[in-house]
């Protein structure tokens, strides 16, 4: 077996290590991923890992709640051991100061290139290379660091952003804990991956609406059409402008490109606009979304994607799918789903696959 | 003046893949995500400066010479 999931609760960090490790036994990962709820935040799971795993790269974020199997778990640790036969090497990175505008995204991808000999034998090797990326959320910074990640590399980088749950938000990356950075981890499978981005929403309206006037940075949308954006938004949906807030969870906004929707999920109202969860540049065509059945969207992409049994998968599954399939009574159906395979996922603040999207779930799946 | 948009599109996406069928569609995507409308322009769509000036920086920031 070359990947291993496993669940632990324990009263703190060195604890839930021990633990793992034991039930590890003679395992020999090369790489651990891990998503650890934030209670266990004040004693630092990363460093308890590296004490244990010396030779061992690995990455890690804080979880509101976390997914290991079959399972759907509050106050754990989902860990994810890889070894050689999975993956042959692994670099990892830190950006930091991520709330600043000075955050250093092409240094930190240069040094990558050069670990692995080079960005022309990357390429050549393109099917086999694919990164996870890892945002501390308090930052509200993912759509800029996954524009200068897209920008500055062709690697596909995965992942999603921190969350907590009676806690701090964090990242770790080898023994540290951080906030306002990104932590990526470029693998070098050794069977190649695929990658999954799934969404249950589906397009309500063909009417395509272009973002006039926008705040990126603070994530505010203010106009569409050369029109207030509530004004244009209660249009498309034929409803009086004073109930838009009671359609932002069930009609959110998508961002297409071929075959794909990207979400952006709203915040809330705000003078002269409406608050997002991921800034929308102007001259973006958008269209409004109307959401679906998640069991079933997930299923089908999940059954379509995967023909044969993976190594391991990893589901970066969003905070609000999360409380949608609490709230519905359905977490077994979903976590049934994954229980497929050998899996472990957390619910995010934010996912990340070219882009920062909302209310998705993107999958890593390790052939 | 017409049609300047999309070959800019169309050389941004070329020079970036090298024929990568997964590369050139990921640029596709990129495109779209930073506010640019890749399958609105076609070869008889006005070249309108503002979207050039700025298909021209985000060129720049991918390394390609248009």
């Amino acid at each position: 077996m070359s990947v291993k999931a496993i669940s632990v609760k324990a009263s703190d960090s060195v604890s839930a290590v021990s633990e793992f490790k034991s039930k590890l036994g003679d395992f020999s990962p090369k790489f651990i991923l891990f998503f650890a709820s934030s209670v266990y935040d004040e004693t630092n799971p990363a460093r308890a890992l590296k004490e244990n795993f010396p030779d061992c790269e690995i990455i890690g974020s804080t979880s509101h709640s976390e997914y290991c199997n079959n399972e759907f778990n509050s106050s754990s640790i989902s860990f994810m051991a890889i070894d050689k036969d999975s993956v042959e090497d692994v670099c990892v990175k830190v950006v930091e100061n991520t709330n600043s505008d000075n955050a250093d995204y092409v240094t930190p991808i240069e040094e990558t290139y050069k670990y692995f000999g080079g960005y022309d034998n990357i390429l050549n090797n393109f099917d086999k290379y694919v990164g996870i990326v890892l945002f501390e959320s308090s930052s509200k910074s993912e759509e800029f660091g996954m524009d200068k990640i897209g920008t500055q590399t062709d690697i596909l980088y995965i992942g999603g952003s921190s969350s907590e749950m009676n806690g701090t938000s964090r990242v770790y990356a080898n023994g540290k804990s951080y906030k306002n950075s990104t932590v990526m981890a470029t693998l070098k499978t050794v069977d190649g991956y695929k990658i999954i981005k799934t969404q249950s929403a589906e397009v309500f309206s063909d009417r395509e609406l272009t973002v006039t006037k926008s705040d990126v940075k603070n994530r505010i949308m203010y106009e569409i059409d050369n029109r207030p954006v509530d004004e244009v938004y209660a249009e498309v949906l034929g409803i009086d402008k004073s109930h838009i807030a009671d359609y932002f969870v069930s009609n959110p906004l998508g961002v297409l490109s071929e075959d794909e929707i990207f979400i952006r999920t709203f915040n809330e109202i705000c003078e002269n606009g409406i608050s997002l969860h991921c800034g929308i540049p102007e001259g973006t065509v958008i269209h409004i979304l109307k959401i679906g059945d998640i069991i079933h969207d997930t299923k089908c992409a999940l059954d379509e994607a995967i023909k044969e049994k993976p190594a391991g998968v990893v589901n970066f599954n969003c905070l609000y799918r999360t409380l949608e399939i609490t709230n519905k009574n359905i977490v077994e159906q979903y976590c049934e789903l994954f229980g497929r395979y050998t899996s472990i996922g957390f619910s995010t603040s934010g996912e990340a696959y070219l882009g920062h999207i909302n209310e998705t779930s993107t999958v890593l799946v390790i052939n | 003046m017409a049609g300047k948009i999309k070959l800019m599109i169309d050389k941004i996406v070329q020079e970036k893949s090298k024929g990568n069928d997964i590369i050139a569609k990921c640029t596709r995507t990129k495109l779209v995500l930073k506010g640019i409308a890749v399958d609105k322009y076609t070869l008889s769509s006005p070249d309108e400066p503002a979207v050039i000036a700025n298909i021209s920086k985000i060129a720049k920031e991918f390394g390609v010479t248009l």
